[in-house]
């Protein structure tokens, strides 16, 4: 313990107490920081010691999007269970037409989905999502679709030119 | 002479021209770094870096070869002095060779008439500065972005009371986030104020109060700017008013925005860092080009 100690000489005899080397850390800590004060004085940039404005990292925020299939029509392809077909067109746009069991999740440019519809389409057991929209430009299905794989959903895919695209895939007489 | 001695003397020649080259080869090179201002006072390292940028690198526009050699042409094309001056900014920043290359392309993109320019719906009761300035700037932002709220309001005063004053037209565009809570009340309030004739300073309250905002006090900050409360609150309930603020959002995502804030410099999508001083630097650069090509 003697040899450790930088500052103090103690007699043999002298019983060493706890304050010693809590004394000697202070003084080693001192003369640190007054060193280092005084390489940060002389640096041509030194460290400002008061942080003068607020620290922030700031980067761009984005709109919640995920990758998406681009389908250029409706292949649907395995049991009609498999694929889930969404309209997110407006209830109007949706009664007046839409594919044959197609489920109507209007798209809103200022709101996100609903979480019950997502949880909703999350529980449908269906290993695949079809969206299709107006197919104007922006197209609220493309747009849907990707808010839709952003939030998790898997799978997602949208057609191309939405649904007056889908117009050949459709039997005889049936227009959107 | 002595014929034994001549090798010798000859050997001691050649090691000191060739000491004498090397000696003046860094001193060749750091010609190109020290003919950029900002670049002289980096330090000897980054001088160093800054150097082997130079030599690999090639300005876009003003000369077509690496840094180096266009800086050491006299006088150098005022472009490359720019770029040369940026990418000495960035070096200080810490950025690698890579990221440097990178940006310069990004700077490229965002200056270089390439491609069609985006199309906007303006509207002048949101914008900034004379009429008729030589740049037209639209700026896509969310009321509730926390980027938007220091880029924004920077952005404006730099174009109103900066070295730029007059020569810029901004013009501010919502897009509101889905993501940030209430970021539909803070755009159709954006909206209202515009109708009312205060949109830059009740923007200016909106960002500068972000951490307080909640829409039931808008219509508060509304009346202490001077605006009719119960005027102001019937546009906020106003469905044109929401139309307005969707075809923002629409025209926002036809022009390809996927983030806020999003710039575009006389239509073309500023790709480049996006910070103040990048963009100030990008608009004195467009602003020296269209000088140059309207010189006879």
């Amino acid at each position: 313990m003697r040899e450790m100690s930088i500052f103090f000489r103690r007699s043999p005899a002298r019983r060493l107490t706890w304050h010693a080397p809590v004394l000697e850390a202070l003084v080693v800590t001192a003369l640190c920081a007054v060193l280092a004060l005084l390489v940060n004085a002389l640096r041509a940039e030194g460290l400002p010691l008061v942080q003068e404005t607020e620290y922030q990292i700031l980067v761009p925020c984005p709109e919640t999007s995920g990758e998406v299939e681009t389908l250029t029509g409706l292949n649907l392809t395995g049991a009609p269970t498999e694929t889930l077909v969404l309209d997110a067109r407006s209830r109007g746009a949706y009664e007046s037409w839409h594919v044959p069991g197609a489920r109507n999740v209007p798209y809103d440019y200022l709101e996100a989905v609903a979480s019950a519809t997502l949880r909703k389409l999350a529980s449908s057991g269906a290993k695949r999502v079809v969206v299709y929209g107006d197919g104007e430009n922006p197209d609220c299905g493309e747009h849907l679709a990707k808010e839709l794989a952003g939030k998790g959903i898997r799978n997602v895919g949208f057609i191309v030119g939405g649904a007056p695209a889908l117009t050949g895939d459709l039997p005889a007489g049936v227009r959107p | 002479m002595n014929p034994r001695q001549s090798p010798s003397r000859s050997l001691r020649v050649a090691v000191l021209c060739c000491t004498l080259v090397l000696a003046a080869a860094p001193a060749t090179r750091a010609q190109s770094a020290a003919a950029v201002p900002l670049c002289r006072s980096l330090g000897s390292d980054l001088e160093a870096k800054v150097q082997g940028v130079f030599e690999s690198l090639h300005p876009y526009d003003g000369c077509d070869e690496t840094f180096a050699k266009c800086l050491a042409r006299k006088p150098p094309h005022p472009v490359v002095l720019r770029l040369a001056e940026a990418l000495c900014r960035q070096v200080k920043e810490g950025r690698s060779r890579s990221e440097l290359e990178r940006s310069l392309t990004r700077r490229a993109q965002s200056v270089l008439p390439l491609g069609k320019p985006a199309t906007f719906s303006l509207d002048e009761s949101m914008a900034t500065g004379i009429a008729g300035a030589p740049i037209t700037a639209v700026v896509y932002a969310c009321a509730r972005c926390p980027f938007c709220k220091v880029f924004v309001p920077e952005l404006h005063r730099e174009l109103v009371e900066g070295p730029l004053k007059g020569t810029v037209r901004l013009f501010f565009r919502p897009f509101p986030l889905k993501d940030h809570a209430s970021s539909t009340e803070g755009g159709l309030a954006i909206l209202a104020a515009a109708r009312l004739g205060a949109f830059w300073p009740f923007l200016s309250k909106l960002y500068s109060d972000y951490d307080a905002f909640c829409p039931k006090l808008l219509p508060d900050w509304a009346a202490g700017l001077g605006l009719e409360r119960a005027v102001f609150e019937r546009y906020l309930g106003d469905p044109t008013l929401r139309d307005a603020l969707v075809a923002a959002k629409q025209e926002g995502l036809r022009n390809k925005v996927e983030a806020t804030p999003t710039l575009f410099l006389d239509g073309r999508k500023y790709l480049y860092d996006l910070t103040v001083v990048s963009v100030v630097d990008v608009l004195q650069e467009l602003l020296e080009r269209q000088t140059e090509h309207a010189a006879p």
